[in-house]
């Protein structure tokens, strides 16, 4: 499959192209021909072996100028267009390129930094995140602020012309591979809860900053707590206004893109449980039974939708329109289909589905029973399902608020 | 439309083409909600199910008429609209939302099989009957609107020769016993004995021409349960929002509204479905059909059980004959039930998953 995306006829994008855009397709293909080799598609190493392939993979885009296509060409990206982006999402999904390892530095630190920094910001961190000469965590939650994340406590006390920051993060990823991390802390404790935060840069290397692994249920450990005792951070690494960190951090997670890779990866889950469902069809009933075919068909109703919706939200962002209200139902959905699909991969694939990798017979490698297990973070992060729906209750349909 | 139009039509529009074409569908929709806000109402709906008759009001329908709404799928040099079925399921859904009960989606998809403008109303039966010296025969139980239809289109078999044509309701041989299903609309009994018939089509034409009738018609009904659906739960939200118990907003109780979160997701999602099936409708995509089935299938999923959660939310108030929480879960019983089984909606959509995979083997 990933050859042909890279080799085959040109690619259905639901949409004609343009001379422009098609160039830019063929670009990204030969790209991908090239620099996705052997290396890049392994999958050994555990999330250190990863976390490399990630380095090498962001070095490969940067050195073909499509590390951060969406940047403005000042500084480093190619101001593409949003059929552009479209297209080139959709081939790296294809391809199953390894994410770059600063892909959320790109996706949401620059635009901010681009936003709110300083022109001197700009020129020090923008090109090494492009490089990945610096890799980027990010330090906003904590263990008393998840959902609710202006309700954040890490202190952060200025001392002349530094800040002096103490407090603990929490699920971070790859904090401990990153050198770098942008962080949301309280410089006001006497202002309203929104109007006393800053968001500040600080460097890994700092006296008082101690990462601790943690073990999730996958048995992997991606996230991490950050302990930041008496860390003290030049003020000039402050992003945006001294207490007004909370509107820097607002357009930060506005970045968190919602649609196209997420659309992909639901797709392609489809695709697999459907192989699944074959291998035990039988010619008259080739993806099983009735009950088997209802849950497979409600999930391609589903996924069908969010593709439409995904497809009618870029076309919307072209002309500026903001993408209406089906927005934020589709990602509360696309957790949820995503989770729910993984469930039920697991019944599907049966006893074989519940062996761990390098198991023999496990189904698909262990894929079935690793991604029953990392699923069930897809209705947690990024706000829970519960949170997701008091929002779109209240934004949306105008209920009034609970809390 | 020429070769080369369809070649372009079939090869998808342009990101710029989908934005204006969004654009220009929200204009309809918008000018469709503004007409029908004007001449109807739920209210009014509900007042119809007091009278003896059956609930259809004559006027709506000259109004929408008028409007030139039936024929927005005849093209345009036959004196019709010129658009799709997209078109269609804007204009059904509309009359959804305002709880107006007409047989837009029926008289369109027919006056689209005929190719031309024609007066009254129409209606396409589903299932085929049998034809013989030009004359058609059977009987098909509780058709919509048949009480007050001028043509009924038929696929009949005259020997081997598949045959679409249509039927004058006050042809001799013609016997229409009205019924009352649960939206009241005005539906009958239809039975043909030896009916006359106008031919439209012969052979492999009159079984696509056929075929695609019933699926535009499918699509503008369940566009029409989306809007329903939509109506009903834009209600519940607005009792939810005032209706006080425990001292609170019931609005605020996360029970009520995650059940109307959930409500608008699947309205959202039939609406997407009815969207993207109308437009691979439209440009005679090869997957039109599994696209179908996946919207009929959402209808019959999801769509229909819309009302039902509004009038859980409205309490005992809604299952009273004076509130016109009914009125919706009347009208989307009736239109789920006529999409066909929800079985051969999930074979269709399980046929082409299967497909899917097989063409990513080739």
């Amino acid at each position: 499959m990933a050859a042909r995306a890279v080799d085959g006829p040109e690619r259905d994008y639901g949409v004609v192209l343009d001379e422009q855009t098609r160039a830019f397709a063929a670009e990204v293909r030969a790209f991908l021909a090239s620099a996705l080799d052997a290396d890049m598609r392994a999958r050994t190493g555990g999330e250190a072996g990863r976390v490399e392939r990630g380095r090498e993979w962001q070095r490969r885009l940067n050195a073909a100028g499509l590390a951060a296509i969406s940047w403005p060409t000042e500084y480093g990206g190619r101001s593409a267009t949003a059929v552009q982006q479209l297209v080139f999402n959709t081939e790296i999904a294809a391809a199953r390129a390894p994410e770059p390892v600063n892909r959320n530095a790109i996706n949401q630190l620059g635009p901010t930094i681009i936003q709110w920094g300083s022109p001197d910001q700009r020129e020090r961190y923008l090109p090494r995140i492009l490089s990945g000469e610096d890799v980027w965590c990010q330090g906003f939650s904590e263990p008393d602020a998840g959902s609710d994340l202006a309700s954040l406590r890490t202190r952060g006390v200025i001392d002349g012309d530094t800040m002096v920051i103490t407090g603990q993060k929490i699920w971070t990823s790859k904090a401990q591979y990153a050198n770098w991390i942008y962080l949301l802390v309280r410089t006001d404790p006497d202002a309203p809860k929104t109007r006393g935060i800053s968001y500040v840069l600080a460097d890994m290397a700092s006296p008082g900053i101690e990462v601790r692994p943690i073990r999730q249920i996958t048995g992997r450990a991606e996230f991490n707590e950050v302990f930041l005792t008496d860390v003290r951070v030049p003020l000039t690494q402050v992003v945006g206004p001294l207490h007004g960190g909370w509107r820097v951090a607002r357009s930060t997670l506005s970045y968190e893109r919602v649609g196209q890779s997420r659309t992909h990866r639901i797709e392609r889950r489809l695709r697999s449980l459907v192989s699944l469902a074959a291998r035990s069809g039988t010619p008259q009933a080739p993806l099983g039974d009735a009950a088997i075919e209802d849950r497979l068909v409600r999930f391609a109703a589903q996924v069908e939708a969010l593709r439409q919706i995904a497809a009618d939200a870029t076309a919307a962002g072209i002309r500026g329109v903001s993408p209406g209200p089906e927005a934020s139902i589709a990602k509360l959905l696309t957790s949820e289909v995503d989770q729910s699909m993984a469930t039920f991969a697991l019944e599907l694939a049966g006893p074989a589905g519940t062996l761990e990798r390098g198991s023999p017979g496990a189904a698909d490698d262990g894929d079935v029973a690793l991604a029953y297990l990392l699923m069930r973070a897809a209705t947690l992060g990024a706000g829970t399902s519960e949170i997701q729906r008091n929002i779109i209750g209240e934004k949306l349909l105008g209920l009034p608020r609970d809390v | 439309m020429s070769e080369q139009k369809a070649a372009v039509a079939a090869a998808g529009p342009t990101f710029e083409e989908l934005a204006d074409r969004a654009a220009e569908l929200a204009q309809l929709r918008a000018s469709a909600d503004a007409v029908l806000a004007r001449a109807w109402s739920a209210s009014a709906a509900r007042d119809l199910l007091d009278t003896a008759g059956p609930a259809y009001e004559p006027a709506l329908w000259t109004t929408v008429v008028e409007l030139g709404w039936p024929e927005v799928m005849v093209d345009a040099d036959a004196g019709g609209g010129g658009a799709g079925v997209r078109e269609l399921c804007v204009l059904s859904e509309a009359c959804g939302y305002a709880a107006a009960g007409l047989p837009l989606a029926a008289t369109a998809a027919a006056m689209w099989a005929e190719g031309g403008c024609a007066d009254g109303i129409a209606v396409v039966l589903p299932q085929p009957g049998q034809l013989a010296a030009g004359a058609v025969s059977g009987s098909w139980p509780a058709v919509a609107y048949a009480q007050v239809a001028a043509r009924l289109l038929v696929l009949g078999d005259d020997a081997g020769t598949p045959v679409l044509c249509a039927v004058s309701a006050s042809a001799p041989g013609v016997r229409r016993t009205p019924v009352v299903p649960i939206d009241h609309n005005p539906a009958a009994n239809v039975e043909f004995d030896g009916a006359p018939c106008t031919l439209l089509a012969e052979g492999e034409e009159a079984v696509r021409r056929h075929r695609e009738a019933v699926r535009r018609m499918m699509l503008g009904e369940i566009a029409e349960l989306v809007g329903v659906a939509a109506a009903a739960n834009a209600a519940a939200v607005d009792y939810a929002g005032t209706r006080v118990a425990f001292g609170k907003p019931i609005g605020t109780f996360q029970a009520v509204k995650h059940r109307l979160v959930d409500q608008r997701a699947d309205i959202e999602v039939g609406r997407a479905l009815v969207a993207r099936a109308a437009d691979a409708v439209d440009r005679a995509r090869p997957d039109a059909a599994a696209i179908a089935s996946l919207a009929a299938f959402w209808a019959l999923d999801r769509l229909v059980h819309v009302p039902e959660g509004a009038v859980q939310v409205f309490g005992g108030i809604g299952y009273t004959w004076e509130h016109q929480a009914h009125v919706h879960l009347r009208r989307a019983a009736r239109l789920a039930m006529s999409l066909g089984g929800r079985a051969a909606h999930r074979g269709v959509a399980a046929g082409w998953l299967h497909g899917l995979l097989a063409g990513e083997r080739a």
